[in-house]
């Protein structure tokens, strides 16, 4: 057994509490490469989005008030642009510093479970007003547990039924909230 | 005592079999989205908002606080024995309360959690009831100028409190204020970011943002770092205590609770700082420290008590002025908001006998869980094992699931995948999602009450600063915002002295 040492802990600080259970520190460095490369790649979709709510906000009318529907764009566009900016910076530092000793995070195979989750998504989306919501969602669910690794394939689809068809009976006919009905109802 | 006599009312109200079915509802199924990983009762409560068409407000409102509390107990089942907390509130009970688990100590540290989470949650409901009228008496005397100060504070404190870094909360705010702006301005009816979309004019539904960013992004981000679970710890035997531990865990509680409560009902976010207070404490008085980082009963007692108390203190804020201070506060201000309440001092007079009824339900929920944590701690503890495949699959159901319900079609499952992936990135990058989800829900609130006072004072932006109150406010969140960067650079540079001494 493997128990972490006692640390020299002067207080419990939150840095403490969280670094704590990172007993494997090369799992930790990838964890951190990875942070860090997410939060650059966040940092720049913040710019983008500060950028697009800044020309949004410019093309509004603020009908000469102090406070009118532009300037919250204004504020909260200039601030995810400083911030998203920041963001980038501190993303890259994080990852350079823990990139040194974890070169690769995730495999090929990693972001290919992560593409083929967003594929099933957009198929579902498409299909089921086609195919109603039990078809679709049954689908769904044994299509993702397979990808997340579920190993007997068939039981995936079997158990995606019952909760698809538990979820609409619970909701549709329970509740009452329509769901996309397919050509045979459900 | 007027709150009393309005409480037995809301007793009377509360006790009735639909209501009563609707609390043990809500406390079941708080206590298993509690315990299963990745979903909370954010989440949850977001899910379950449509049934507002179904209900009237008190029955719902005692569902959703059923599901609040109950995610509570839950979190901490699933701190103790997979060590991955479900709740970020749960993180400091995992520290000693998987230790005793691995030590063959699960059954203990379960029942010192429920039973401190029961005490913590009881007294607290007490001192609650009590003190939201007062509270309320006051607030009804703030004008939208403090509004506006009162909320810059919880804007500062959610961001830079929750989750490990400063920047990274106040990213988060600043995304979920962008996802906010979207729809139709309400005074002006200028469409903002709505880049033609039909379905965004009305705005972003709540739903789809929670649903988006808390189980789109950790499903794909579960995905992306390949799957796999934790180590489940077994539960041998009944969840009793000894006297010994008894003896250790019941200081803990009360003084979990002391620290709980009072900062949980502060207008700031942060309901996890009493956990991290309680937790350093209790490591102080311990006659055992020792066995810190070892499984120290104390460690989980405390924080868990802490932790129940913040939930229960969080309501004040959030029925007395309306502020939610956290993701599932918000989620529950929404649910308020489709039955056309508005959270705030007017409440207590408008719907007393709903506030009461909510309130007596928390009474009843607190013993309900005590009575389904204790005795079924087993079947709680089978949940986990579950696989995650299977946990992340039903995930995606029900995700798509609350998108159907909040009565969207193609065109909001596709900005459901597009907020998910922005989640995604979120869920990788180590940036909380609260901080998003209140600014979205705190975000229009805030320009309409800062439109209200610059109305009042005829644009004079003076206004804002011009009460004794209101100057104290910003000062606070001044502070609130400079000090944890302050403090990170702080640790910063004294962690690399040390680790260049070292």
């Amino acid at each position: 057994m493997s128990t972490s040492e006692p640390r020299a802990t002067h207080e419990a600080s939150r840095a403490d509490v969280v670094a704590g259970e990172r007993d494997d520190s090369r799992e930790a460095l990838v964890e951190a490469h990875r942070a860090g490369l997410a939060s650059a790649v966040l940092g720049a979709v913040m710019v983008v989005l500060g950028v697009v709510t800044l020309v949004q906000a410019v093309r509004l009318d603020n009908e000469d008030q102090v406070v009118g529907p532009a300037t919250a764009p204004y504020l909260v566009g200039a601030l995810t642009f400083l911030v998203g900016a920041l963001l980038v910076v501190r993303g890259r530092r994080d990852a350079t510093l823990a990139g040194a000793v974890a070169s690769s995070g995730e495999t090929r195979q990693d972001w290919l479970r992560m593409g083929a989750l967003v594929v099933v998504l957009v198929v579902f989306a498409l299909v089921v007003p086609l195919v109603g919501y039990v078809v679709g969602a049954t689908a769904l669910f044994g299509v993702t547990a397979v990808v997340l690794g579920m190993p007997e394939r068939v039981r995936a689809f079997v158990v995606g039924f019952s909760v698809a068809a538990l979820v609409f009976l619970a909701f549709d006919v329970g509740i009452g909230i329509a769901l996309p009905a397919g050509p045979w109802g459900f | 005592m007027d709150s009393l006599s309005l409480l037995l009312d809301g007793f009377a109200d509360a006790v009735t079999p639909l209501n009563l079915l609707l609390a043990l509802a809500g406390v079941t199924i708080g206590t298993a989205v509690g315990v299963l990983p990745g979903i909370g009762p954010a989440l949850t409560v977001a899910l379950l908002l449509p049934i507002t068409f179904q209900l009237e407000p008190t029955g719902a409102l005692i569902l959703f606080a059923g599901v609040y509390y109950g995610g509570m107990y839950g979190g901490s089942t699933t701190a103790i024995l997979l060590n991955t907390p479900g709740e970020s509130a749960s993180m400091v009970a995992a520290l000693e309360g998987n230790k005793m688990a691995r030590a063959g100590r699960a059954a203990p540290a379960l029942a010192t959690a429920a039973i401190g989470s029961f005490v913590a949650g009881t007294i607290a409901t007490v001192v609650l009831t009590f003190v939201a009228q007062p509270f309320a008496d006051v607030a009804v005397n703030f004008t939208p100028a403090d509004y506006v100060g009162l909320m810059a504070i919880a804007f500062v404190t959610v961001a830079t409190l929750l989750g490990a870094s400063p920047l990274k909360g106040v990213a988060s705010l600043l995304i979920g204020l962008t996802v906010g702006l979207v729809g139709i301005e309400s005074q002006s009816g200028q469409a903002r970011l709505t880049f033609g979309v039909p379905t965004l004019l009305d705005g972003v539904d709540v739903v789809i943002v929670v649903v988006a960013l808390f189980a789109i992004g950790e499903v794909f981000s579960h995905g992306l770092k390949g799957g796999g679970g934790g180590t489940v710890q077994p539960l041998h035997g009944r969840t009793v205590m000894t006297r010994d531990d008894f003896r250790r865990s019941w200081p803990a509680w009360l003084r979990g609770t002391v620290f709980g409560f009072p900062i949980g009902a502060l207008p700031a976010g942060g309901a996890e700082i009493p956990t991290f207070l309680s937790y350093a404490t209790e490591k102080r008085l311990s006659k055992h420290p020792e066995e810190f980082g070892h499984g120290a009963i104390e460690g989980v007692a405390g924080p868990e008590a802490a932790n129940n108390a913040a939930a229960a203190g969080v309501l004040v804020p959030l029925l007395t002025i309306g502020l939610p201070t956290s993701a599932t506060a918000a989620v529950i201000l929404t649910a308020f908001q489709s039955y056309g309440l508005q959270p705030g001092p007017q409440l207590f007079d408008e719907s007393g006998p709903l506030v009461y009824a909510l309130l007596a339900s928390l009474y009843i929920g607190n013993v309900m869980l005590l009575v389904l944590n204790l005795p079924l701690a087993k079947v709680w503890a089978r949940l986990l094992t579950i696989p995650a495949y299977a946990i992340y699959a039903g995930i995606l159901v029900f995700a798509t699931l609350g998108v159907f319900s909040s009565g969207g079609g193609l065109a909001d499952l596709l900005v459901l995948l597009v907020l998910g992936l922005l989640g995604v990135l979120m869920a990788l990058a180590g940036v909380p999602v609260a901080p998003a989800i209140v600014g979205l829900i705190l975000g229009p609130l805030f320009e309409t009450q800062l439109r209200r006072a610059l109305l009042i004072s005829e644009g004079d932006v003076t206004t804002l600063v011009d009460s004794p109150l209101s100057i104290g406010l910003w000062i606070v969140a001044l502070l609130a915002l400079v000090l944890p960067f302050a403090l990170g650079r702080l640790r910063g540079r004294d962690r690399e002295t040390v680790g260049a001494s070292g």
